[in-house]
């Protein structure tokens, strides 16, 4: 009977058990059969972007690039786009901070063939200062994606596009039950 | 005393239940049936719902008759110590008839009734194990044996306690 419960009813029930019981058992359940198996980092992803999106910083390390303007953030794209001079050449820019995480988990890469595509480690994840004593995200956690530089009134333009974001899950679990 | 208008339901083996319409209400399905149909002695036939799963629906309805409407967007949870002494005793029963009051609270759109048969539903599978849970509920194991080894590598983080 269990087994035969409709889809909707099936998260239902396991989004109460993770309301209840935390991200780090909630993953094992996963074990279960191969519905609960497909099922259960669809939750985990459904509950946890939201959540990681206020309290994660994503920070791009922009140290190739002298920029401009502010990178300004495109819904629809999923991406950040960058203005940048590159006549100043290669200068040390201060890493730039945002507030919000994107496509956790997912990969949203849907770039056609451009002037120039390049993939990229471009930054790095950090936790807000009232979280960073209590928990450490180490070495496996990233960001990465493609930068796209073309060509635009005689300008350079550049265009990064975060395609996924790397996190330890155990570390990033005990941030999502806190 | 103006007098309660009544409402008959059909279940699926053909047993009539007259009851208030008030309760009858408390399903949005019905809710909406009758505000469609308006008045009438017709008989509301309910194909998916059995004769003593729709009895154990009315008597929930009836208990909660007087509560107020909740809302689809709803957003407040109430966790499973919430539960109160009547509710509890409600859903003691056998799996089967458990997970049938889900799905006739799911058909009639039912929705207190559905979240507090969901939870007691995930109350029984909080703190168990995989292993205990396939016990629990006579969940096959499905896997290939190549794929429970690769959950259980991607798992290995969350279990190695």
């Amino acid at each position: 009977m269990a087994q035969n419960l409709p889809t909707e009813i099936l998260i239902q029930i396991l989004t109460e058990v993770l309301d209840e019981t935390c991200f780090e058992y909630f993953a094992s359940l996963r074990r279960v059969c191969t519905k609960w198996n497909k099922l259960i980092p669809i939750i985990i992803n459904d509950i946890s972007t939201p959540i990681l999106g206020k309290r994660l910083l994503l920070t791009f390390d922009m140290y190739k690039y002298q920029i401009i303007k502010a990178p300004i953030y495109h819904f629809q794209t999923n991406s950040y786009e960058i203005y940048f001079d590159d006549k100043s050449g290669w200068q040390f820019k201060h890493p730039l901070a945002y507030d919000r995480t994107l496509s956790l988990f997912t990969c949203s890469l849907g770039i056609g063939k451009k002037t120039c595509i390049t993939q990229i480690s471009f930054g790095h994840l950090e936790l807000p200062e009232v979280l960073k004593d209590k928990f450490i995200l180490n070495g496996k956690c990233g960001i990465n994606g493609w930068i796209e530089i073309c060509e635009k009134n005689s300008r350079k333009i550049g265009r990064l596009r975060v395609e996924s974001i790397m996190v330890d899950a155990k570390e990033i679990f005990k941030v999502l039950d806190e | 005393m103006a007098e309660l208008k009544k409402v008959k339901l059909t279940s699926s083996e053909g047993t009539e239940f007259i009851v208030d319409r008030k309760v009858a209400e408390k399903s949005v399905l019905l809710k909406n049936m009758l505000e469609d149909v308006g008045e009438s002695d017709m008989a509301i036939p309910l194909p998916n719902v059995t004769g003593p799963i729709l009895n154990k629906v009315i008597d929930y309805c009836t208990h909660h008759r007087d509560d107020p409407f909740v809302n689809q967007e709803d957003d407040s949870k109430k966790v499973s110590d919430d539960i109160d002494d009547w509710d509890a005793e409600f859903c003691k029963v056998d799996q089967g008839t458990l997970f049938e009051l889900i799905l006739s609270a799911n058909y009639l759109d039912i929705k207190p009734l559905l979240d507090l048969t969901c939870k007691t539903v995930a109350n029984m599978i909080k703190g168990k194990t995989p292993d205990e849970i396939r016990k629990t509920f006579n969940i096959i194991n499905d896997f290939t044996p190549e794929e429970e080894e690769h959950v259980r590598k991607e798992n290995e983080w969350c279990e190695e306690r």
